[in-house]
C-alpha cells in the first residue's frame, strides 16, 4: 500500500491524472482504500509478505544473524560434511560442511540483488520505449513493436544463455543478459496503456493547453501505467530468480564457492540420491517459496488495483 | 474459414520476426563480442586456428558483407562445427533434435491429458475440495524450479520407490539385446514400427519421469486456464438455458461449457510450448537425456559456441512456427478471434 502511495499514484484527485483514472474506470482514493481492505485479510498475502520480509531481512543482515558467516561466504568445514538438520544446523550442512542456513541466506543476497537490478533496469528501458512508441505512433511505434516481437520470439532462457556466453560469465553480464531478455514485456505493457489513453479527452486538453509531450508522458500517461507495471514487476522478481537459478545451474552464473541457489542445487544434486536431500532441497525450496511469494504479492496488487473485482 | 489474405498476412508477420531473429543473433554473435573468431574457435584454439576462423567468417570484411555471408551459410544449413563432438552442428542436431521433440511432445501431451480434465472437474464444483487442491498444486507447480522438480522426481520414483529408471533414454542392456532401427529418431515410434516391444517398454519407462517434469509447468497453466474459462462459460446465459431444458449436468459441462473454453486453452498450450523447450534444457541435463538441451548444456561447459547459437536459432524458429500454427488453428476454429480488429 505504501508503495502505491509514495509513487504518487494515489491522492491526486482533481488533477488530470485523477480524471483519467475516473475516465478509464480506475481507482479514486476511497475506492482504492476499500479494495485494499478487501484483499488485506487474505492469509496467503500475509504468509508471503512475512516470508519475503524474513528473506530480505535475513539477506541484508546475513553476516550478523548467522554464527556461520564465514561458511556462508564459502569457507569449508569438512568436519561437518553433510550433517543432517539439527539444533546446531537447522537446515543441515552441505558437502563442504558449511551451514545450509548461512549458505541459503548468502545465496538470497545475490538472488535478490540480481532480480531487483534486472527488473528495475527492464522497467526503465521498457517504460522509455513504451511511452515513446505509444505516444509517437506511426513508424516509430511499428519499429519498436516489431523489435519487441523479435525479442519475445526467443525462449527466454536460451537468449539469456547466448548473451551470457558472449558477454562472459559473472554477475554484471548476467544482469545485462536478463535485462535484455526482460524489457520487451514492459515496453508492450506501457505502450498498450498509452495507446488506450492517447485519444482520451483529458490528454487532448492537456496538449491544447500547451503541455509538452514529455510533460504529458510524465504527468498523465506514466501514472496511469504504474499499477500494472508494479503488478508485473513484482511477479517478475520471482520469475527472474527462477531463470537466473536455471542459468547458474548450468554453470553460467556465479562460480563456487560463491553462495548461489542455482549453484547450490547443482553441486548438491549428487548427494541427494545418497539421502542428503537438504543439500539440494533447501535451496530448491528457497527458490520456489520466494518465486511463489512474489507471485502471490503481485496477484494481490492486481486484485487491489482492479476495480472490476468485487469481494 | 480462413481467408487467404489473413493467412498471408500472418505468415508475412512470422517471416518478419524470423528476419529480426537472424539479425539479432548476428549482432549478438558478430558485433557484440570483442573477438568473434575466438568465440567460435574456443578457448584452447591456437592463434593459427583463430586466424583461420577469422578468415572463414570474413571478419576483416565490412559488416554488411559479413551479414550476407552469415545468412548464406544459414540458408545452406551450415551452422558451424561443434568443437566437442567434432561433427558439423547440423549432423548433431539431426541426432539430438528428435530426442528433445519426443520429450517435449510427450510432456505437452501429459499436460493436456491431465490438465484439461482436471480443470473441467475443478470448474464443475467451483470452490470445492478438488478445485482448491488443484488450485494450490497449480500455483506450486508454476513456481517450482524445474531442475529441483527433476531431482525430486528422481529421488521419489527411482531412489525410494524403484519404479522408474534414473536417467538416460534406453537401458544399455536393452539397446544391445534389442537394437533399435532408427527411422524417425522418436524411440517410441521407431520401436513400435519395428515391433520391438521390449525396447518400446524400456523407452516408455525412461521417458515417463522427464516428460512428467517437463509437463509440470504447462500442466499448471493449462489446468488453471481450463478451470477459469470453463467456470466463466458455465455462468453464461446459454448454460442456464441448457440447465432449464433439463439437460444432464455432465452433458452441460462437457458439451457446452468445455467447448467454448477450449480456444483460450489452445492458445495457452501453444505459448507454454516455448517454456517446455526452455525447461527441457535443465531436465535433459539432469536426466542425461540425449537431446538438444543436454547438447547446449555440454557445449556451455566445453565453451563450444556454435551449438549454442544453433540450438537458440532452431528453438526460436520452432517456437515462431508453433505460435503461428496455433494462431491459424484458433482463427480457423473461431473466426471472431482474428486479432486484426475485424469482427465478423
Amino acid at each position: 500500500m505504501d508503495v502505491l502511495r509514495r509513487s504518487g499514484a494515489v491522492g491526486d484527485a482533481g488533477t488530470a491524472a485523477g480524471d483519467a483514472r475516473r475516465v478509464t474506470g480506475a481507482a479514486t482514493g476511497r475506492g482504492r482504500t476499500r479494495r485494499w481492505r478487501r484483499v488485506a485479510g487474505r492469509p496467503a498475502l500475509w504468509l508471503s509478505g512475512l516470508f519475503l520480509a524474513a528473506v530480505v531481512a535475513g539477506a541484508l543482515l546475513a553476516p550478523w544473524v548467522t554464527p556461520y558467516a564465514d561458511e556462508g561466504a564459502g569457507a569449508p568445514n569438512i568436519a561437518h560434511k553433510l550433517l543432517a538438520p539439527s539444533w546446531e544446523h537447522p537446515l543441515g550442512a552441505d558437502e563442504m560442511g558449511r551451514d545450509m542456513l548461512a549458505r541459503v541466506l548468502y545465496g538470497a543476497r545475490s538472488s535478490l540483488a540480481l532480480a531487483l537490478l534486472v527488473v528495475s533496469s527492464s522497467v526503465v528501458v521498457g517504460v522509455i520505449v513504451g511511452l515513446a512508441a505509444g505516444y509517437a505512433g506511426g513508424w516509430a511505434d511499428e519499429a519498436a513493436m516489431r523489435t519487441t516481437d523479435v525479442f519475445l520470439a526467443f525462449p527466454n532462457l536460451l537468449l539469456a544463455i547466448l548473451l551470457v556466453t558472449v558477454l562472459g560469465g559473472g554477475f554484471v553480464s548476467t544482469v545485462l543478459a536478463l535485462a535484455l531478455v526482460w524489457w520487451p514485456i514492459y515496453a508492450l505493457l506501457v505502450r498498450g496503456q498509452v495507446v488506450s489513453l492517447r485519444s482520451q479527452p483529458f490528454i487532448e486538453a492537456a496538449r491544447a493547453t500547451g503541455v509538452t509531450p514529455l510533460g504529458i508522458m510524465r504527468r498523465h500517461l506514466l501514472p496511469n501505467a504504474l499499477t500494472p507495471l508494479l503488478v508485473y514487476a513484482t511477479i517478475d522478481l520471482g520469475a527472474v530468480i527462477l531463470v537466473a537459478a536455471g542459468l547458474s545451474f548450468i554453470g553460467l552464473g556465479p562460480q563456487p564457492p560463491a553462495a548461489d541457489w542455482g549453484v547450490m542445487i547443482y553441486s548438491g544434486r549428487q548427494y541427494v540420491l545418497g539421502g542428503s536431500w537438504w543439500v539440494a532441497g533447501v535451496p530448491g525450496l528457497a527458490i520456489m517459496l520466494t518465486a511463489l511469494a512474489f507471485a502471490v504479492l503481485g496477484d494481490t496488487l492486481r486484485d487491489a488495483g482492479d476495480p472490476r473485482q468485487r469481494g | 474459414m480462413l481467408r487467404a489474405g489473413y493467412l498471408l498476412r500472418r505468415i508475412a508477420a512470422a517471416l518478419v520476426v524470423i528476419a529480426g531473429v537472424l539479425t539479432l543473433t548476428f549482432v549478438i554473435t558478430r558485433v557484440l563480442p570483442s573477438d568473434p573468431a575466438r568465440l567460435v574457435a574456443g578457448q584452447r584454439a591456437s592463434p593459427e586456428q583463430v586466424a583461420l576462423i577469422r578468415q572463414e567468417l570474413g571478419l576483416d570484411r565490412p559488416l554488411s558483407v559479413q551479414f550476407v555471408h552469415y545468412l548464406d551459410n544459414l540458408a545452406h544449413g551450415d551452422l558451424g562445427t561443434s568443437l566437442a563432438t567434432g561433427r558439423s552442428v547440423r549432423t548433431d542436431l539431426g541426432i539430438f533434435l528428435p530426442a528433445t521433440l519426443e520429450l517435449v511432445l510427450c510432456g505437452m501431451a501429459l499436460a493436456l491429458l491431465i490438465g484439461i480434465p482436471a480443470g473441467v472437474l475443478a470448474a464443475a464444483r467451483e470452490r470445492g475440495v478438488f478445485d482448491r487442491a488443484t488450485g494450490l498444486a497449480a500455483i506450486l507447480g508454476a513456481a517450482a524450479p524445474v531442475f529441483a522438480l527433476a531431482l525430486l522426481a528422481q529421488q521419489i520414483f527411482f531412489n525410494q520407490l524403484h519404479w522408474l529408471p534414473l536417467n538416460g533414454r534406453l537401458d544399455s542392456d536393452v539397446s544391445f539385446a534389442h537394437p533399435v532401427t532408427a527411422i524417425t529418431g522418436f524411440l517410441l515410434l521407431d520401436t513400435a514400427l519395428t515391433g520391438n516391444w521390449t525396447a518400446w517398454r524400456d523407452a516408455l519407462a525412461h521417458i515417463l519421469l522427464p516428460a512428467l517434469v517437463v509437463a509440470i509447468y504447462p500442466l499448471s497453466i493449462v489446468l488453471r486456464m481450463t478451470r477459469n474459462t470453463t467456470a466463466e462459460a458455465l455462468r453464461q446465459p446459454h448454460i442456464t438455458v441448457a440447465h432449464a431444458k433439463g439437460l444432464h449436468g455432465r452433458t452441460v459441462v462437457l458439451r457446452h461449457a468445455l467447448r467454448s473454453a477450449m480456444l483460450p486453452v489452445l492458445t495457452i498450450a501453444g505459448l507454454t510450448f516455448a517454456y517446455a523447450i526452455t525447461g527441457t534444457i535443465l531436465v535433459e541435463l539432469i536426466f542425461r537425456w540425449p537431446g538438444i538441451g543436454k547438447y547446449v548444456a555440454d557445449a556451455i561447459v566445453a565453451k563450444d559456441f556454435p551449438p549454442i547459437l544453433a540450438v537458440t536459432l532452431v528453438s526460436t524458429v520452432i517456437f515462431v512456427a508453433v505460435t503461428l500454427g496455433v494462431d491459424l488453428l484458433r482463427v480457423a476454429l473461431d473466426p471472431r478471434t482474428r486479432d486484426d480488429g475485424v469482427t465478423r
